[in-house]
């Protein structure tokens, strides 16, 4: 099982996929969702078709799919 | 201040076009403000910079293009010290090769990031809403606490609507659009929007402007 986090960004999005049964993919998943969220980043465990999911804090390696988006602000 | 000048409309243009250009000043930072005209189009141009900072350039202050620095400063002096409006109108300035081909390459490398998000926006909407959006009809959400928006598509600002249970408002409110030196697909934008909505609506209205239509 493969689960991917999909960070928004200049070029489109910046993808990361772990096992999470690995070790080292975890960790380097968890550390780029936590590099994401020091900078304000907003998260999100998706389901496979993001119709349903969840605001999430902190990072979940048994999350399928996470979406980040660059903070909110109002226009 | 107001100084006639000329420039390539930009690199996907077919024709050049003559301008006006107002300037404003905020802060450190310089608006110049081109409206324009050509047989097929008006609409105006908006490139501001700072000092050592990032210049932008943009269409009716919506459409925002970064650009790197030097090249586009080099290129405001061409079209701000062009000067003679006539003769402009005559001949138009030649464009440069090189700030032509860096253009080019950012418009490839934008175009790649849009349809990237696209995909990853039309992965997260329902096969309705996908159609509705491919047809340019925008798409609609269920919030997380039972409110109903629309979320019109092509742009990210003042684009979403509350549709639902009584009077409509539009609503503002869109990611930070700088990011790591590049600007966010507007598709992009729109995925926030979109999983605010559906996931966390009580936040997004507080952080969204209101105004009742």
């Amino acid at each position: 099982m493969t689960n991917d986090l999909k960070v928004l960004d200049h070029t489109g999005d910046t993808q990361i996929r772990w096992n999470p049964s690995n070790r080292d993919e975890t960790q380097a998943a968890r550390e780029h969702f936590d590099s994401m969220k020091a900078k304000g980043y907003l998260a999100y465990a998706l389901d496979a078709d993001g119709a349903r999911g969840e605001v999430i804090r902190k990072f979940d390696p048994q999350a399928r799919s996470i979406v980040m988006t660059p903070q909110m602000q109002g226009g | 201040m107001t100084v006639p000048v000329t420039y390539g409309f930009d690199g996907t243009a077919t024709s050049n076009v003559v301008a006006v250009a107002t300037t404003t000043t905020w802060g450190t930072s310089t608006n110049v403000t081109f409206p324009t005209s050509t047989s097929t189009n008006s609409s105006s141009r908006l490139v501001s910079w700072r000092p050592g900072g990032p210049v932008w350039s943009g269409y009716d202050g919506v459409y925002w293009d970064p650009i790197p620095v030097r090249e586009e400063l080099d290129e405001v002096r061409r079209w701000f010290y062009a000067g003679d409006e006539a003769a402009a109108r005559a001949e138009p300035l030649p464009p440069d090769p090189e700030v032509e081909r860096r253009r080019q390459e950012r418009v490839a490398v934008r175009a790649l990031a849009r349809d990237r998000a696209r995909q990853t926006l039309l992965s997260l909407l329902p096969p309705t809403e996908r159609d509705r959006y491919e047809a340019g009809e925008g798409f609609t959400v269920r919030g997380s606490a039972g409110g109903e928006y629309h979320v019109r598509g092509g742009h990210y600002v003042r684009n979403v609507t509350r549709t639902g249970g009584g009077r409509r408002v539009r609503l503002c409110a869109h990611p930070r659009m700088l990011v790591d030196g590049g600007e966010l697909p507007t598709e992009d934008a729109l995925i926030a929007q979109l999983l605010m909505l559906r996931f966390d609506e009580p936040g997004f209205l507080a952080i969204a402007n209101a105004e009742e239509m």
